[in-house]
């Protein structure tokens, strides 16, 4: 079977690492390049995190480094908290708590291009021999920017996978999700640009949360993949139960969910299309998806939205393709 | 000589800042990229038609095909009517119009014009003078890019706002109103910027006299100005009356920015002040603010709010005179 010519769009991000290490791993993946783009921090620490990620790999694919800002939500002040603030806080005893923690990994060696991310993949999709397919795991702002500046471009790409939005669970605000949040109008932008889009809510990704005993499985691996990947899930399970509590001892790993369902869409337990958006107000809704439930837009839907994972086989993928690492 | 990147919505009197940088022979203009008002083709097309007119081979690059956020609001959306056309003689008489000069052999680059700004910028020897005559989407979206590239510009000069004056809404100029949050973006760059708003292009609108001087140098360039001018009095005349004792005004708002780098004292009236821009789905949509508070926020832009027409009208005698005999 030929590789699946892929480009990821992160912003690593402690999940987003987990699923630059399944998509190395899997060896089913031409990986072109990996663009970054601020969210989970600034995009100076998403890049550098990008790198460590994939020289833990020794993975020579080249990083792009993208966006700083959204397209319009910060031009008249702060706005909404970005960068390494977001989603941590100092516990009783001094210690602290976030989803996304700074990578105890050594120093990058590598840099990033010189080229920007957009261009990259504006490039990229106007010269690819074949359609390309992207999973974008953070804010949707390069691929904003890169349809407005060559939207003919966005023909060669085969599929767009999107870890984003929530049908019923939200979890930046009351109403949406962070990469939504984080970038309201680019999000809106790129689900309505017409090209073959797969999103993973939160409903999916939630539905695949990890438990003790799913830890300890991958643990028994014993490698030093495996390591990071339980690292980072007591790391994020320590943060939920601190700032997102969910039902019992949980970690979700949104973003490797992207790369197993480009694999297998068996992984997707549920899921249906929708014609959905994106909220671009600046009240309690920004950012939210909304998604159409009336019937009469079922057929006209615009992207396909994976609301329940088969566990499972998350859980089965994830350790096999642990396992294939030395 | 200066270097110069022109940033253009072709456009009539974006036609005649191109002819007038050209024949200077005193500005090095190493690129030119489009923005829409016209779809974006025309735009193109229309500057290539220029060039192909001047016999000039400087690369132009293909922008943006809509504002960075604006369209994605219903409600900012429907307001954008530009370009009405006006019956004169039982003919329809436009603006801004596909040009009926023809079209030659060279071809936008690849590249596009956000990738062509940071590319340039980031590599450049020396520091670049940018002139922006349409909505600033392309340059917005390379500091969005690549916010490290305001190091290497020289100066923007930009027509566009108004400060006691507006054009297309009760409260904005056109090319601001195109893009609000790319103005917002660039005026908020930290670059040196000179503006040129509508209170200085009108205040420097030719008559039928300076029109006639023109008309008498008898070169390709000047009867196409002449043509040009004759279309935007027609629109003019009829749809926003610019008159004064000398009879019927028409402004050529984007070649003063052209006329400014080379003969600076054609600017007689400069204040430094804070503008922002209002971004926003209700009437204010586009208008350039100007703080007039006694204590106001550091100035971010030179002002221009008054033009000498005599000095235009010299600048362009003398430069369209370049040309030779048609």
């Amino acid at each position: 079977m030929s590789k699946i010519p892929l480009i990821m769009d992160v912003d690593t991000g402690s999940d987003d690492a987990v699923a630059l290490i399944l998509a190395h791993l899997s060896g089913q993946y031409d990986l072109l390049g990996v663009t970054t783009v601020f969210g989970n921090a600034g995009v100076e620490e998403t890049t550098r995190h990008t790198l460590q990620t994939l020289e833990l790999l020794r993975s020579p694919v080249p990083v792009y480094s993208g966006c700083h800002e959204p397209l319009a939500r910060r031009l008249y002040d702060e706005g909404n908290p970005i960068g390494p603030g977001e989603n941590r806080r100092v516990a009783a005893d001094g210690s602290a708590i976030g989803f996304h923690e700074v990578f105890d990994l050594p120093r990058p060696q590598q840099k990033p291009e010189e080229k920007n991310a957009i261009t990259f993949l504006i490039e990229t999709l106007r010269t690819a021999p074949q359609p390309v397919t992207i999973i974008a795991t953070g804010a949707l702002t390069n691929l904003a920017c890169a349809w407005l500046l060559a939207p003919e471009a966005f023909a060669n790409i085969d599929r767009l996978i999107i870890m984003g939005g929530g049908i019923a669970l939200s979890n930046k605000t009351a109403a949406a999700e962070g990469n939504f949040f984080r970038d309201p109008e680019a999000a809106r932008m790129i689900l309505e640009c017409g090209a073959d889009l797969t999103l993973l809510t939160l409903d999916a990704t939630h539905s695949a949360a990890l438990n003790r005993a799913d830890l300890e499985r991958i643990r028994a691996i014993g490698s030093p993949l495996s390591d990071f990947t339980v690292h980072v899930a007591e790391t994020r399970m320590a943060a939920y139960r601190e700032l997102q509590p969910l039902n019992g001892e949980l970690a979700v790993l949104h973003d490797p969910a992207c790369v197993l369902f480009c694999l297998n869409k068996n992984l997707a337990a549920q899921s249906r299309r929708y014609r959905a958006t994106v909220s671009i107000d600046h009240g309690e809704t920004a950012g939210a998806l909304i998604a159409d439930p009336r019937a009469a837009a079922y057929d006209q839907g615009n992207l396909l939205a994976v609301t329940q994972i088969d566990k499972d086989r998350f859980l089965s993928d994830l350790i096999s393709l642990l396992k294939k690492a030395p | 000589m200066r270097k110069v990147i022109m940033d253009v919505d072709t456009g009539s009197d974006d036609a005649v800042a191109i002819l007038c940088a050209v024949l200077s022979g005193q500005l090095d203009v190493v690129g030119i990229c489009t923005e829409c008002l016209l779809p974006i083709q025309v735009t193109t097309d229309n500057t290539l038609k220029v060039l192909h007119l001047l016999g000039s081979k400087i690369p132009v690059y293909r922008g943006s095909h809509q504002a960075m956020v604006q369209n994605l609001n219903p409600l900012r959306k429907r307001k954008k009517v530009f370009n009405q056309p006006m019956v004169v003689d039982g003919k329809e008489v436009r603006m801004h119009m596909p040009f009926t000069l023809p079209l030659g052999d060279e071809r936008p680059q690849e590249k596009d014009a956000a990738s062509f700004y940071a590319d340039y910028l980031r590599s450049s020897k020396e520091k670049v003078t940018i002139v922006l005559t349409g909505p600033m989407t392309n340059l917005a979206l390379a500091l969005l890019m690549e916010p490290s590239i305001v190091d290497n510009i020289e100066e923007l000069v930009i027509m566009g706002g108004g400060y006691q004056m507006s054009n297309v809404t009760l409260c904005a100029e056109s090319n601001v109103f195109r893009d609000p949050e790319a103005a917002q973006r660039v005026l908020n760059c930290g670059a040196k910027i000179t503006l040129l708003p509508l209170d200085a292009t009108h205040s420097a609108s030719l008559n039928l006299a300076h029109q006639q001087r023109i008309q008498a140098l008898g070169t390709p360039f000047s009867d196409f100005t002449v043509e040009l001018m004759e279309s935007r009095r027609a629109v003019y005349d009829r749809s926003q009356p610019l008159a004064d004792e000398t009879g019927s005004l028409v402004p050529l708002h984007d070649v003063i920015c052209i006329a400014y780098l080379l003969r600076p004292e054609v600017l007689t009236l400069i204040r430094q002040c804070h503008c922002q821009v209002s971004c926003s789905d209700g009437p204010a949509d586009g208008q350039t603010i100007i703080d007039n508070r006694s204590y106001t926020a550091p100035p971010n832009v030179h002002m221009a709010l008054q033009a000498d027409r005599d000095v235009l009208a010299d600048f362009l005698v003398e430069t369209l005179g370049k040309g030779g005999k048609a």
